[in-house]
């Protein structure tokens, strides 16, 4: 198990400042970035959003724009089941015909590990034999990212499942899965509770909690010693968390916002109130986003199998009795019953239209200059797998204006190229100069995205 | 290292050509390599059985089942706050573990906000049950630590242990207030790494590799969270602390004791839970169109009744893997009744006999066939490959790359080079299952059955598979194999080979009993020794 050395780095925004010279003191090899990046926000595009959205793509005629032919055109249009994001054509850049190399690497390839790729861009790493008995095989660039801003990225997800390489997309490093939040309320909770909190019986809460804390630390240290490598190593980590627990309590964090909290009392969880939770999980995250929390989330919707999602949702005008794995995969094997078409379109249509919900909730914010938080944000959209769980013509579809670093309303189309490459563009619009990400097998550099 | 779960059946895709479509004779399927008994290897279990061996075991979190039952027999809170509020358990060797991921931030915030709670709640009702003196007395809280303390961490507190955690009692009596100081020292309990954790501390200087003898008090840990999959009671501490698991004999008196107690029925509750894939049941959507009855109640009686009939037949019948498997009775209630076409048992919920034409065991009971079925369709796959994986610890790899995936249950296939060699072992048997629909209601729609690559071969129908199950003797080996598996949460390994073959023989004495292999295993050198390293 590597650490991949994450306690060296603070994930919170005081080690910009006043950590820096602790981190040039020890000599560390990314201290000329660092020094550069603290220069100000302004050198990179304000904060990515990442969303996953479950399971498969449908065939290419369904996701492939309209306005031209070949790799490079302006956007005109877009297939019927991508319509809700009609108002965003001249914010999107659809990055289309990538192939998740990684993924050829794994025990069963044609399986549905494709969540453990989609950020981390390396094959997973088995600890049994059955089909998901493994983890992602390394960090995950939304917390690439946020280590190197100092930063700690929020983890969300809706009905993501069990506890496997299929269920988590973010990942500290090898076999280090980062588990998501996955109630709306519990998300809120943690990231406003306690600004929302009176000062005084706030104060009480922080000393107690840290004193909790304090001897929780003591009792870690003195079991370690103890115990095999193996075990220390956990206890390493759970050591690092602690502490990482111990500097969220004794921030002083100061909100200019006003956080709503989503409705109480509702089951979340549930596969009827998924479409609700996508909204709601959505509205934390764009919040927490605005107050300044973060620059950083990601949002995982159901997971790369989805057979724990069936879409009877008829507030939704979708009401079909069977589950989105199978949905998917009677269409691949009789995409000519029109029936079988027509749901597995509608299907599609309403994680589009979930899409649009966010980019609507982004662009309905005001950042100053007439700009809004769409303008300078980057969004990340995709799916663990191809179409039939393909893992070539895998398309990326971006979003939003990233403060000027991105040029959308366009397709641009990268045939067999491996995904890691625009794993490496994030990195970059988000102000790091990394050439490489994830397996550098599978990486031949940032992509031209033009 | 990739711990081999009972037998890769990586024959699937190789030697297609020995494969003939269903249908020509003979027997389709190949024989898997390595079905034989391990034991012909050149070291043989006569030359390596000498000295102790066995597997290694990880560190692991408590499960969340293990965590509310532990803080309802430490606080009395039976809340239920994990299985409501936690993050899903990490699986090993089938069974929920929490063994190979460390920790992640959303987990220690999830066990703050419960320990919060839960110490809230104590300081309200439980505290008087551990002492009776003033909160505001050090000598108070000294007493309350230890005993507290004992019970929290599974053994004594030491010395310096005791004077920390009263230290922090004191400066939060002197900030606030006595019941102050005892709710954050329950809190840090709550939070500490020995509450968390399975912990197997080790002999300073002990090499990884050595095969160690576990202490008193993790032996007695260990017996708990098997037997009751919950924290040792005082009495099998007091037994731990005078040396009296240290033997087989001691062990074993501990092992029955525990067996007969209440607390034995939420092991066979939560073994039954996992190996039957009864998690996730009342999550399940169905068509309301084909099954209008359909609800989270009969989703909950579903569950209900396979519990209770494992414990029913192990805790108050007799016990045997014969009567689990083709018992032709339940127990439920009327709703349950009504599926399966029967009169309601008399009183709200008891044993229903069931028509043995239809009905044998756990295979055919509602639950099983519902959470192994989609919303309107049965699923061969499903339950093919339970048979395969859970009965005859047969292990099947997933579907090839590129390979264009249909219908879920789709008779092309067979017909597929690409999918003929996993779907011939899995498909003839799901389509016998067909006589039951996706809610476990008797339609009659099955076809004879084929289960080659086993010693069950072709079959009529369920009820013929069941009785042919569990005569099988491989059968009979991966249901002592399961429960290795439960009990230490993780795939065993060659180096517990001569263990394991010692529980296979005293379960196959017993006739098969499954008391008498929690027993067998729990006194087994494999559940006693601790290796930290191949």
């Amino acid at each position: 198990m590597t650490r991949q050395g994450f306690s060296s780095f603070t994930r919170r925004g005081f080690m910009r400042g006043a950590g820096l010279a602790t981190a040039a003191g020890m000599g560390l090899p990314f201290l000329s970035s660092l020094v550069a990046r603290a220069a100000g926000d302004e050198d990179r595009c304000k904060r990515l959003i990442i969303l996953c959205s479950p399971n498969e793509f449908i065939d290419r005629d369904h996701w492939l724009p309209s306005g031209g032919n070949g790799d490079s055109y302006a956007i005109t249009g877009l297939p019927p089941v991508m319509s809700a994001l009609e108002p965003y054509l001249s914010k999107l850049l659809i990055v289309g015909d990538l192939r998740m190399q990684s993924r050829a690497d794994d025990p069963h390839p044609g399986g549905h590990l494709g969540t453990s790729h989609v950020l981390v861009g390396r094959k997973v790493t088995p600890n049994g034999s059955g089909p998901g008995d493994a983890w992602g095989g390394g960090i995950s660039v939304d917390q690439y990212i946020g280590q190197q801003l100092g930063m700690d990225p929020i983890t969300l997800g809706v009905r993501v499942g069990s506890a496997d390489c299929r269920t988590r997309i973010s990942y500290l490093g090898d076999s280090q899965p980062v588990t998501p939040v996955t109630d709306p309320v519990v998300a809120f909770d943690s990231l406003f509770a306690d600004s929302l909190m009176p000062a005084e019986e706030l104060a009480a809460l922080k000393a107690q909690r840290l004193s909790v804390l304090d001897r929780v630390s003591g009792d870690l240290e003195r079991i370690k010693s103890r115990l095999p490598q193996e075990g220390r190593n956990k206890l390493d980590v759970h050591a690092d968390m602690v502490r990482e627990l111990e500097l969220k309590i004794e921030s002083e964090q100061v909100l200019d916002c006003a956080p709503v909290p989503p409705q109480g009392g509702m089951d979340y969880g549930s596969n009827a109130n998924f479409p609700t939770a996508v909204r709601r999980q959505i509205d934390v995250m764009v919040q927490a986003l605005g107050c300044g929390i973060t620059d950083i989330a990601t949002l995982q919707l159901a997971n790369s199998g989805a057979g724990n999602i069936t879409p009877v949702w008829p507030e939704e005008g979708i009401n079909i009795s069977k589950d989105y794995h199978n949905i998917a995969h009677d269409y691949n094997g009789s995409s000519g019953n029109a029936a079988i078409r027509e749901r597995r379109e509608q299907l599609e249509a309403f994680f589009y239209r979930m899409f649009a919900y966010l980019l609507e909730q982004l662009e309905a914010i005001p950042e100053g200059d007439g700009t809004t938080m769409l303008d300078n944000s980057l969004v990340m959209w995709s799916k663990p797998l191809g179409y039939k769980h393909r893992l070539d013509t895998h398309p990326f579809i971006l979003a939003g204006g990233a403060r000027g670093r991105l040029n959308p309303g366009r397709f641009v189309s990268f045939p067999d190229k491996p995904h890691n490459n625009l794993l490496v563009n994030l990195c970059n619009l988000m102000g790091l100069d990394d050439q490489t990400f994830g397996n550098p097998d599978y990486c031949t550099g940032p992509f031209d995205l033009g | 290292m990739v711990p081999a779960l009972g037998l890769l059946l990586t024959g699937c895709y190789s030697g297609l050509d020995a494969f003939d479509p269903i249908g020509s004779g003979g027997n389709p399927v190949p024989e898997p390599s390595g079905a034989a008994d391990d034991d012909g290897g050149g070291d043989g279990p006569e030359a390596s059985c000498q000295a102790p061996s066995v597997g290694v075991t990880p560190l692991r979190r408590l499960t969340r089942f293990e965590y509310d039952n532990t803080v309802r027999d430490l606080l009395g809170d039976d809340r239920h706050l994990a299985a409501a509020r936690f993050s899903p358990d990490e699986a090993n060797g089938g069974y929920s573990a929490n063994a190979v991921a460390p920790i992640s931030k959303t987990q220690l915030d999830e066990y703050a906000t419960a320990a919060e709670d839960l110490a809230v709640s104590f300081l309200d009702a439980g505290v008087g049950d551990y002492v009776d003196c003033p909160l505001s007395d050090s000598s108070c809280a000294t007493q309350f630590v230890t005993k507290f303390g004992r019970r929290a961490f599974r053994r004594p507190l030491e010395m310096t242990e005791v004077d920390e955690y009263v230290a922090l009692y004191e400066d939060a009596r002197d900030a606030w207030d006595g019941a102050t100081g005892f709710r954050i020292v329950v809190e840090a309990m709550l939070l500490s790494p020995n509450f968390l954790y399975h912990m197997e501390a080790r002999p300073v200087g002990a090499a990884e590799t050595d095969v160690l003898p576990l202490g008193g008090f993790e032996m007695a840990s260990r017996m708990s969270y098997f037997v009751w999959a919950s924290m040792p009671d005082d009495e099998l501490l007091d037994a731990a602390e005078a040396g009296a698991l240290d033997t087989t004999e001691g062990l074993e008196a501990q092992v029955r004791r525990m067996l007969e107690d209440e607390r034995a029925g939420d092991t066979i509750a939560s073994f039954t839970r996992q190996w039957v894939h009864l998690e996730g049941l009342g999550d399940k959507v169905k068509d309301v169109e084909i099954f209008p009855e359909w609800s989270a109640v009969l989703a909950a009686s579903m569950e209900h009744e396979a519990l209770a009939f494992a414990d029913e037949v192990i805790r108050n019948g007799d016990g045997r893997l014969e009567t689990l498997l083709t018992a032709p009775w339940t127990m439920g209630d009327a709703s349950l009744a009504e599926l399966y076409q029967v009169d309601a048992p008399e009183g709200e919920f008891g044993r229903i006999d069931l028509p043995p034409a239809e009905r044998a065991g756990l295979l055919t009971q509602l639950g099983f066939l519902t959470a192994n079925a989609h919303a309107a369709e049965t699923s061969w796959v499903h339950r093919g490959l339970f048979v395969r994986q859970n009965l005859l610890c047969q292990v099947l790899p997933a579907p090839p790359a590129g390979v264009d995936v249909n219908d879920p249950n789709d008779a092309g296939r067979l017909e597929n080079p690409e999918c003929t060699g996993c779907h011939l072992m899995i498909d003839p048997i799901g389509w016998a299952f067909d006589d039951y629909d996706a809610l476990g209601v008797f339609v009659g729609e099955g076809e004879p059955g084929d289960a080659s690559g086993s010693s069950v071969g072709e079959f009529d129908d369920i009820v013929a598979l069941a009785g042919a199950l569990a005569q099988a003797p491989e059968v009979q080996d991966c249901v002592a194999s399961q429960w290795f598996r439960y009990a230490t949460r993780r795939a065993e390994t060659s180096a517990d080979d001569c263990a394991l073959d010692d529980i296979k023989t005293t379960f196959g004495a017993s006739g098969h009993d499954i008391r008498e292999l929690i027993v067998a295993v729990a006194t087994s050198e494999a559940f006693r020794y601790h290796k930290a390293s191949e």
